[in-house]
């Protein structure tokens, strides 16, 4: 017994070995300033070249709810962005990765395109490729392909809107669902071929088996699927997140910015719990099932 | 003799490709969404390669005529508003990125062994604190992380630039994820031969971590590659700024100068673009069968 014991503890003392290196780098780079900038929200700056910190309860907490009139509304629109755009994503994602995983031409070069978003998507480059020049560009190109000057005189201004609105919507959609169809797709081959065999064999359709099969069995990652959406929502370059940076390096109140940073980050985790309660009860727990 | 049938195209007794219903309207379907995707992209390399004359017409065409390396040279010869040539910021990012991606790597892979190998007193705690960091929306701890920087004393150094990009939760969790698939008993039967723990982690974990090492390499290559606040925030120095910031400063005028800058700005954006790509389709096959073996991005 005591053996096993200074056993352990040298596998722990080696662990920490391995581990210091990202320990004392995230203490610096990842604790350090979560933490900071939490007490930092509790704060009220009094001298900024000194950051000589005092503290104020949750003043800044309720400025954000009380006194900013623009803070809500971002928070608002932002909340319902993800609403909106999580679940399309997720079922526009299912529904390629279901078409990639047939038997099909050219497919390599259909995963590759998919998956080009996630390599430029993030940062600038993506702002500058959907950024105004680029954009307006390619999607009056792609408008005037589908539907032509004079058809959109005729159905006019309204119906125009909502299809250009369409169109903007699926661009978006297209671009953030890489990683979500590539997670899919590792999730259907997943998916036992003896289960489709055996309902072929009973007399199911493509339709029955959709429903009875694939969709059960691929819930997992479903909400794998949800959650990254979500997250990756959290930190992707939104109205908010900008109103937050600039809060803090425009207008130096760095206090405010770091609270309603948590403000954020509180209800992107509440967001997630919310997700997880009710995708739970449908996720099949296979264990033995490959 | 090519024969075209009802099910499919025939040729020399065997079907080449079949032909049924569905799968013709898969593959309009993907066709048309891998339009939608890749238009922004073929239309940046297109208007890269546009002379200026092209730049102007209107309507504009979507192809150019006549391709010329122009927008390039310009790109190369002269800046306008920055007295810094245009290789320094590739230079620059290239740079910051390798080594940060190199440091990253090195010290999630270490960690992730001794977190899940080890199994050391305490690691859960550490483990939910990661969890809980990949959560936190990064732009937040900005201010925070400055600090730390500033009492460094490694403002406007690359320094600054690349210890900010060396402790990504994200890249720990994906190696740590890649981790726990590793058998234990290989680590056992290297004991039993008397292997040093470091020795495991060089000579036996590593190797078999490598497919775990690419996708972290891509991805963690994206991020610092694509960084924008962090050189802005961190330099001040016109010679320390890498790509993105160079991109935003060419495309920086709206409007009538917009089309003047608008061949270098796309000649800029595409050669930002492309070592993403480059280095992608070097890790392209590995990248794409580990994320399809750990179901984690």
């Amino acid at each position: 017994m005591r053996k096993i014991t200074s056993f352990e503890k040298r596998r722990s003392r080696a662990g920490y070995m391995f581990l210091s290196p990202w320990i004392f780098a995230s203490v610096f780079l990842l604790t350090y300033p979560i933490a900071y900038s939490l007490i930092l929200s509790f704060g009220e700056m009094k001298d900024i070249s000194g950051f000589n910190l005092s503290f104020a309860g949750i003043e800044n907490y309720k400025e954000a709810f009380v006194i900013d009139d623009r803070f809500l509304g971002l928070l608002l629109s932002s909340l319902s962005d993800m609403l909106i755009n999580t679940p399309m994503i997720i079922i526009f994602s299912l529904l390629v990765a279901i078409m990639l995983n047939r038997e099909i031409k050219g497919r390599g070069l259909f995963r590759l395109v998919f998956f080009l978003p996630v390599l430029l998507g993030t940062g600038y480059v993506m702002k500058e490729l959907l950024g105004q020049d680029v954009q307006s560009g390619s999607m009056e190109l792609a408008r005037g392909m589908l539907l032509p000057a004079n058809v959109r005189e005729y159905i006019g201004e309204t119906v125009t809107g909502y299809v250009n609105e369409f169109f903007n919507r699926i661009t978006l959609i297209m671009w953030k669902s890489g990683v979500q169809i590539v997670l899919a797709l590792s999730g259907l081959q997943g998916i036992s071929p003896n289960l489709y065999e055996a309902s072929k064999i009973d007399g199911a359709g493509e339709w029955e088996i959709f429903w009875k099969i694939t969709l059960p069995m691929i819930t997992p990652i479903l909400l794998l699927n949800a959650v990254y959406t979500i997250i990756s929502f959290a930190f992707e370059d939104s109205n908010l997140l900008n109103y937050i940076i600039q809060q803090a390096f425009s207008e130096n109140k760095f206090e405010y910015s770091a609270a309603i940073g948590w403000i954020y980050f509180v209800t992107v985790l509440f967001m997630l719990g919310i997700v997880f309660l009710i995708l739970n009860p449908f996720i099949k727990r296979t264990h033995d099932n490959t | 003799m090519a024969m075209v049938s009802g099910r499919g195209v025939r040729f020399k007794g065997k079907y080449l490709f079949s032909l049924s219903a569905p799968k013709i309207i898969c593959f309009i379907f993907l066709f048309a969404m891998v339009c939608f995707t890749a238009l922004p992209l073929v239309y940046v390399t297109v208007t890269a390669f546009k002379p200026i004359d092209e730049l102007y017409l209107f309507p504009p065409t979507f192809f150019t005529r006549r391709p010329s390396f122009n927008n390039f040279k310009s790109l190369l010869s002269s800046l306008s508003g920055s007295e810094v040539p245009f290789l320094r910021y590739v230079f620059n990012s290239l740079f910051v990125t390798v080594i940060s991606v190199t440091i990253s790597v090195f010290i999630s892979t270490l960690g992730a062994y001794g977190l899940v190998k080890q199994r050391p007193r305490g690691g859960n705690v550490i483990f939910a604190f990661i969890l809980a960091a990949l959560m936190f929306p990064g732009s937040v701890t900005q201010i925070p992380s400055y600090l730390v920087v500033k009492e460094l004393g490694l403002l406007n150094s690359y320094g600054a630039l690349i210890i900010t990009k060396v402790a990504v939760a994200f890249n720990f969790f994906l190696m740590k994820q890649f981790m726990e698939q590793i058998p234990d008993a290989y680590l056992e039967a290297a004991r039993i031969d008397a292997a040093g723990e470091f020795y495991i982690y060089a000579k036996i974990i590593m190797p078999m971590m490598k497919p775990a090492c690419a996708t972290l390499i891509v991805f963690s290559f994206i991020s610092s590659w694509n960084d924008y606040l962090g050189p802005l925030i961190y330099t001040s120095k016109a010679t320390l700024k890498t790509l993105p910031l160079a991109v935003q400063m060419i495309s920086g005028g709206t409007g009538a100068a917009a089309i003047t800058t608008a061949g270098s700005v796309a000649a800029s954006t595409f050669v930002m673009t492309l070592p993403v790509i480059i280095v992608y389709l070097i890790m392209q096959s590995k990248v794409l069968s580990t994320m399809a073996y750990s179901g984690i991005k």
